[in-house]
């Protein structure tokens, strides 16, 4: 059969882990460098990702398909999350999510206000505004009160409200997580959401990459591997991967070829 | 404002046709896929086209056999001179919108014909645009303020994942970490059975690492588990969707269209993934909620993707294209002789009519013959069995016909000469 791109033509086994010459190669640093990204403490943190596509086969594939900004602000007595998200197909529409989550300072992040709107734009970079929406919202006597386009509706509310990718603040902490829900499906709330710390280390150097894997009801595996201070550098979601700015300076492909999940594509 | 209905096609991707907890699935959770089948037209025997991503989608948008549409394989465009849904819907006065996975030529097109394009796959396909698809298309719902009636394809990626986690998975490594004995799901019935396989299954079986046969039971029954929380995650983006409809009040006047382009072996046969001509391949969950209907009908015969086009021309009273091969499932389907599959990767063509299901293969394999009634796992090859050589003949000629009388692409490769029979 003539240009059947999907056949497995070969069977080499891939997704290796992380080797300790390949982070080396790849953060460009050496003993003693801590990792830290600018604006980062316990208590807020600025995260910067570059999002990579790894389906089928990385040498056509491994582009860069957006950006991720996790941002933890701390005040007194309350915690900001905010979330700037970039996708880009290869056209160059891109779809922009911002988000942002007030929460209490207290054990459960107890949710006090969100904000959310995701943007369109096509590929002469021009904004639709019929694909512009805007949604934000309260927590009240355990629902959630939210406005969309001027309308008020009210939800019943999972008792915990965590959006996308605040989970790293959960790894950070080694928190093992009962409630989780995604930001964008904020009401499909799931259970037995859970973190695993695979017992696995890889070294490197001083340090040591540690793989936590998230998952649960409704989530696919997410494996972090965290810094030896527990920064999440590279996360792996299904064909998707997520990579700190700082560790990935122009060498992603290296990385994303040994990270890949899918770098072999076997359609059939 | 019109008087004609809303039209929303949600497609998911490689999901096993029992994979929704509305079938009484007890490994998963799907509330978003339930919410159709609770009070939708559930059709308990839908076929794939061809158990492959771009030309089952291919059936989707013309209604057509892939050796009709030329799209034999995954990046191909649809020949000239067949009109796709968008187009189709267009020039009816349908609002037309597209989002999501796409697989055919120019898989990453910003630019469809008959459609508006709100957001195609994020460079080709990955868990990051069955969200951005629904953000889209939550966008574009809310936003929505024209008295046309719209056409929306969701055409989401999961649970196509799977084949990722095939790829890494492999035997040389452990688990990453443990599940719960009573969370992991068993293994079907079938798991063993090897009914006369075809040299061209055995060598697809050869060629992927899970299938190799170095995992053990529990590794599968893990592959399992995680291919259920894949189909969960997409069930994510439904439920999102399907909440949209509900606060904008478009529920009453919104048809929804569930299927997924294909199936998923999920251990069946031993395998896994697709292309196969096995019924877990082929066979894909489809439902169809109807505004304000109040409880659930089920169809049995044999349908198939193709039949979606027709069906929802009928749902919009617009007149269906000439020559098309499905058919419109709102019409007495008790005159159509079976439902036919087609598989170049798998060099094979299969025809579903009635209990029976025959496979041949133009490579010499030996064909297949499956009392779907008696054994619906398909492990026992009538193909032999003397009781059974006029089924086997009238199965044989009944897929002769159904083939000999499509119109098919010139483009289709040297290998689809096929005898009659």
């Amino acid at each position: 059969m003539k240009g059947h791109k999907g056949a497995a033509k070969d069977d080499k086994s891939i997704r290796t882990r992380l080797t300790p010459e390949l982070v080396l190669a790849s953060a460009g640093t050496g003993p003693g460098d801590s990792y830290m990204p600018i604006g980062f403490s316990s208590d807020s943190y600025t995260l910067l990702y570059r999002i990579w596509g790894n389906h089928q086969k990385l040498r056509f594939q491994n582009k860069n398909m957006g950006f991720l900004e996790i941002k933890k602000e701390q005040s007194e007595g309350f915690k900001n999350f905010s979330i700037s998200r970039v996708l880009v197909n290869s056209d160059n529409m891109n779809l922009h999510i911002a988000a942002n989550l007030k929460t209490l300072d207290d054990e459960f992040n107890t949710p006090v206000h969100f904000s959310w709107r995701s943007r369109v734009t096509d590929n002469a970079l021009c904004i639709r505004p019929e694909l512009t929406i805007e949604r934000s919202g309260r927590i009240e006597s355990g629902r959630v009160i939210e406005t969309i386009g001027g309308k008020e509706y009210m939800r019943a509310f999972s008792g915990c409200m965590v959006f996308d990718f605040t989970v790293y603040d959960f790894v950070l902490r080694g928190i093992e997580m009962t409630d989780f829900t995604f930001f964008e499906n904020m009401y499909s709330f799931k259970s037995k959401n859970r973190l695993f710390t695979v017992d696995r280390c890889i070294p490197f150097k001083d340090y040591t990459l540690r793989p936590m894997i998230q998952l649960g009801n409704g989530l696919t595996e997410r494996i972090f591997y965290r810094d030896n201070s527990g920064i999440p550098i590279i996360t792996v979601q299904n064909s998707a991967a997520y990579i700190l700015d700082t560790v990935a300076k122009e060498k992603t492909s290296i990385l994303m070829e040994e990270l890949n999940t899918g770098g072999v594509h076997y359609e059939y | 404002m019109s008087t004609k209905p809303n039209i929303i096609v949600i497609t998911t991707d490689q999901q096993h046709h029992t994979a929704v907890s509305a079938l009484g699935n007890e490994y998963l959770h799907t509330p978003g896929m339930d919410a159709i089948y609770e009070k939708g037209i559930v059709f308990n025997n839908a076929y794939s086209t061809n158990p492959v991503c771009g030309p089952a989608r291919s059936s989707i948008l013309t209604g057509r056999m892939p050796c009709e549409t030329g799209v034999y394989d995954n990046g191909m465009n649809i020949r000239k001179g067949i009109p796709n849904l968008g187009r189709w819907f267009s020039d009816a006065g349908y609002n037309t919108v597209y989002a999501g996975k796409w697989h055919l030529r120019d898989n990453f097109s910003s630019s469809i014909d008959g459609f508006d394009v709100i957001m195609t796959g994020i460079n080709i396909q990955c868990n990051a645009s069955d969200t951005g698809i629904t953000s889209s298309v939550e966008a574009y719902l809310r936003n929505y303020d024209d008295d046309k009636p719209f056409m929306l394809m969701a055409m989401y990626v999961q649970p196509h994942d799977i084949c990722g986690f095939v790829n890494y998975f492999t035997d040389e490594q452990d688990m990453l970490y443990e599940i719960p004995e009573n969370e992991l799901p068993p293994l079907p019935s079938n798991f063993y059975s090897e009914p006369a396989e075809p040299v061209k299954f055995k060598n697809f079986k050869s060629r992927i690492p899970s299938t190799r046969g170095n995992w053990d039971e529990k590794k599968w029954r893990y592959y399992l588990w995680h291919y259920y929380r894949y189909v969960e995650g997409v069930d994510c983006e439904i439920s999102r969707l399907l909440t949209v409809l509900n606060d904008t009040g478009m529920s009453d006047n919104t048809i929804v269209v569930f299927a997924s382009d294909h199936g998923e072996n999920a251990a069946h046969h031993r395998t896994t993934l697709k292309t196969t001509l096995y019924n877990e391949s082929c066979r894909v969950p489809m439902a169809i909620r109807i505004p304000k209907a109040d409880k659930k009908t089920v169809v049995s015969e044999p349908v198939s993707l193709m039949d979606i086009f027709p069906t929802l021309c009928d749902f919009a009273d617009i007149g269906q294209p000439e020559n098309m091969t499905g058919r419109d499932l709102m019409s007495d389907l008790r005159d159509r002789s079976g439902v036919p599959i087609e598989s170049y990767g798998g060099s094979g063509r299969a025809f579903a009519a009635g209990k029976y299901k025959v496979v041949a293969f133009n490579n010499g394999d030996q064909s297949q013959l499956f009392d779907l009634e008696n054994d619906p796992f398909e492990t026992k090859n009538l193909c032999k069995d003397v009781e059974y050589s006029d089924i086997l003949v009238q199965m044989l000629k009944l897929m002769d016909n159904a083939f000999s009388t499509m119109d098919m692409a010139e483009c289709l490769p040297e290998e689809n000469k096929w005898p009659s029979y």
